[in-house]
């Protein structure tokens, strides 16, 4: 137990991290942008470790523990296995209770609005494959008609609008666990749960242990056989952050995308676990908008020299897409862009 | 020196702009040490180390060039800083100084097909340029266990080694052009030759300079096809010695596998105790086929004469996979209430001699550091045709006392160096001198080079101001 609560479940993981040469320093995103060391994992953990061994955490501490997009590029070459954007969650959590939140980071909590309404349109109430679109997709239209394409009955989980990931990310832990309580508590019993959003996915999936999460990539690649597809150019494939680092799927996405085309996916030079942050995770964007928008282009310029200007990119993250269409790329979430590909829709111009 | 004030780094963001200075006091908090040892001990047990009063990041070399000169003006000291991977103190700051940042000195490519070179700027890390050398079916070959922390200009800082030494050499050995910014900020940019006999040799000159002439911003890297064929094997041999002729018979033909890594009885029986006793050899021979073949052919000859035994490719392998896995350990010990208990002290120390006063280096070393150390293990892992290193491993765990670990570290470097010195052995192969080995190097180069060095700072350095302290340069606080 120490001065800080909210920071006991990570204060031994940060101060091993503190007293590690700092082994995934050059996979750092933020670190690599911006040059500074107070920004890596070690930097970020050794602030709270300091924040631990003093009682108190501080603005120094916040400018620390804001600066992380939660891309997980350090996970992947952690040995210790250290999960930093928990610690990052626990600390923020702190800061926040604290009262110095930096600007933006209230903008980045999770929304609650009601269900996309086409998904609720098309529902079978009770049906064993329940979709839950979380706060950010847009997508929904789209998963509705592949769903009634490929003959399979769907219900939404409409009561369970946010997971809580988002608040909790930026530090607010009473809201997010709200979120997700609600959540857990309005989630109905079918057998499948489908979330449209990976980190939303990992949310459900780990922090809230329900184990009947799948992700959307891999609920396409089991419809995408035996739908009616047109083969097509190939496309740039962009690995989201919290999908292959955080839920650990690569090849799902893929095989939608070849069952799609009839193509491989085009790679770009960093993919599947080494994919480059868009810059828009745990609310960073909000908090640092100019380096988030810096790391986005560095992400627009891999996929561009990847060849994304004539073949499109799809990804399956919303907030990914989002980001790198604002970067000025034809960037599609899977679902919205299979759903584009089936013969019975008008073909893309 | 003098130190940073409100005025001075006003100045200073007017010369390279707002968004390439850092005052804040998270980001100067993070630059209070590298990783050597002893500064981590003092941090761990409370002592509040000297921060830096600014950072800076040139975005090239004119920025470079315009940073120290203006130094050079004021009177400010300044240390350059890479990833912070070093071991040495080679980038403590002095209190208040100027610490230079090369990270934003990304030049990269493009690769010279023809030539096999390759233009890279300081702040490139080791590990990104490999990865991106290798989608280009390239590599440097140089794999340093801080691969994936240090920087390319700390390779250069401190001639670094990697663990494929034997075959692709040094990192100097791998610098065919330099750019450099002096102190007073002249630029000198040596374009990269095969060879030359144009007077001394400047880039040799720069290179190991740990920022005290100043700054290397860019380096021109020879580089290979990646290997068509890797061969890995492991051989027990039946005692160090034996294991360092055998090393010594193959580089002697003129081969040069990648990998030759002969541990003694101690690190044998604690790292790798399924080897059986003896002395574990692991080796990986890469390159064109044929010659994988013919070098493999040499180590089976060479192990056999001296008496050694095959064990097949799979503890070669296995280290392959796990070569850099050691450095993920370190914070099992060292942190507070670590796996060894409070208080330890644990680090690694290279030296090189000549085949023939390396038996003697070993024996001297390792007694210097058994005499307060509870741990030595040692490894031979960077051979040449004329000589080898050896990397010591040592530690200490006082139960809780800091002050004793602080002070048998100490005494533990203090007699390893003077034992190196005494057989005729170098202080250090390839972490460098920093602050650590400062006291020492003076013995080492003796009266005159020592005098060489100190002429050619003051030449190069007239107001001090490069990376003070270091290499036993200039002052130290």
């Amino acid at each position: 137990m120490t001065a800080l609560p909210l920071l006991d479940d990570v204060a031994a993981a940060a101060e091993h991290c503190a007293y590690c040469p700092k082994l995934c320093r050059f996979t750092c995103p933020v670190a690599n942008e911006t040059g500074r060391e107070s920004v890596t994992p070690w930097g970020i953990d050794r602030e709270i470790t300091a924040a631990v061994a003093r009682g108190s955490v501080t603005a120094q501490t916040a400018d620390a523990v804001y600066a992380c997009t939660g891309c997980r590029a350090c996970g992947s070459a952690c040995l210790p296995g250290l999960d930093l954007p928990t610690h990052v969650r626990a600390a923020r959590a702190a800061v926040v209770e604290t009262g110095i939140a930096p600007e933006g980071a209230a903008e980045a909590v999770g929304r609650e609005r009601a269900a996309d309404t086409a998904l609720l349109t098309g529902a079978t109430p009770g049906a064993d494959l329940v979709v839950f679109p979380g706060c950010a997709s847009e997508d929904g239209a789209a998963l509705a008609v592949l769903l009634t394409a490929a003959g399979i009955a769907w219900d939404v989980a409409h009561d369970a609008v946010c997971c809580g990931a988002r608040s909790l990310d930026v530090g607010f832990a009473a809201l997010g666990a709200e979120q997700a309580g609600r959540a857990k508590m309005a989630l109905p019993p079918g057998g499948r749960l489908v979330v449209m959003d990976p980190h939303c996915a990992r949310q459900l999936a780990v922090d809230l242990g329900d184990a009947r999460v799948v992700t959307l990539p891999t609920l396409l690649a089991e419809l995408a056989p035996a739908l009616p597809l047109r083969p097509g150019d190939p496309v740039v494939w962009h690995d989201p952050c919290w999908l292959g680092r955080g839920m650990g799927e690569y090849d799902a996405a893929r095989a939608v995308v070849l069952a799609a085309t009839g193509h491989d996916a085009v790679e770009p030079e960093f993919t599947r676990d080494r994919s480059r942050c868009t810059g828009g995770g745990m609310g960073f964007d909000q908090v640092f908008p100019v380096t988030a928008d810096a790391l986005r282009d560095t992400r627009v310029g891999d996929l561009r020299a990847a060849g994304a200007d004539v073949l499109g990119v799809v990804t399956a993250c919303p907030n990914a897409a989002a980001r790198l269409r604002a970067g000025g790329l034809d960037a599609h979430d899977l679902a919205g862009w299979l759903a584009g590909r089936l013969t019975t829709t008008e073909e893309p111009r | 020196m003098r130190a940073l004030d409100e005025a001075l780094v006003v100045e200073l963001r007017r010369l390279v702009g707002d968004g390439a200075v850092a005052t804040d006091p998270a980001e100067l908090a993070s630059r209070t040490r590298d990783c050597w040892p002893r500064l981590t001990i003092r941090e761990r047990s409370g002592e509040r180390l000297p921060e830096p009063g600014a950072v800076v990041w040139p975005a090239n070399v004119e920025e470079a060039a315009a940073v120290y000169r203006w130094a050079t003006e004021r009177g400010v000291a300044v240390v350059p800083y890479g990833g912070g991977g070093g071991v040495t103190g080679g980038t403590a700051p002095l209190a208040g100084c100027l610490m230079l940042d090369s990270k934003r000195l990304l030049d990269l490519g493009p690769i010279d097909e023809v030539s096999g070179l390759v233009r890279v700027g300081a702040g490139v890390m080791g590990q990104q340029l490999e990865e991106w050398l290798g989608v280009r079916g390239w590599t440097l070959g140089h794999f340093p266990s801080s691969i994936t922390v240090s920087s390319v200009g700390g390779f250069a800082a401190a001639r670094s080694a990697g663990q494929a030494s034997t075959k692709y050499g040094k990192f100097e050995h791998m610098v065919a052009g330099i750019e450099a910014v002096l102190p007073d900020g002249t630029i000198v940019r040596r374009r990269p030759q095969p060879a030359s006999a144009a007077g001394p040799d400047l880039i040799q000159l720069l290179l190991g300079g740990e920022g005290t002439l100043g700054l290397i911003t860019a380096v021109d890297l020879r580089i290979h096809p990646k290997p068509e064929a890797m061969d890995f094997r492991a051989y027990r041999l039946p005692s160090f010695q034996a294991g360092l002729d055998t090393m010594r018979a193959v580089l002697r033909r003129d081969l040069r596998p990648a990998v030759v890594r002969l541990y003694d009885e101690a690190e044998t029986g604690l790292n790798h105790s399924e080897v059986g006793g003896g002395c574990l050899l692991v080796t990986v021979c890469e390159g064109w086929g044929p010659l994988v073949a013919v070098e493999r052919r040499a180590l089976d000859e060479a192990v056999r004469a001296h008496g050694g035994d095959d064990l097949g490719e799979g503890p070669a392998r296995h280290w392959h996979a796990h070569r850099y896995d050691v450095s993920y350990r370190l914070a099992d010990y060292i942190k507070p209430h670590g796996m060894l208990g409070e208080a330890v002290a644990l680090d690694t120390c290279e030296v090189a001699a000549p085949w023939g006063l390396l038996p003697a280096t070993y024996d001297a070393v390792r007694a210097a550091f058994g005499e307060v150390m509870d741990l030595v293990l040692c490894h031979a892992s960077h051979a040449y045709r004329d000589g080898a290193a050896l990397y010591f491993t040592f530690g200490c765990a006082p139960q809780g006392d800091e002050e004793q670990a602080r002070t048998r570290y100490d005494a533990a470097w203090k007699g390893a160096m003077e034992a190196a010195l005494s057989v005729g052995a170098t202080i250090t192969h390839h972490h460098g001198v920093g602050l650590l080995r400062a006291p020492y190097l003076a013995a080492e180069l003796g009266e005159g080079g020592m005098l060489t060095l100190r002429r050619i700072k003051e030449a190069l350095d007239p107001a001090g101001i490069a990376n003070p302290g270091k290499l036993g340069l200039g002052e130290t606080s």
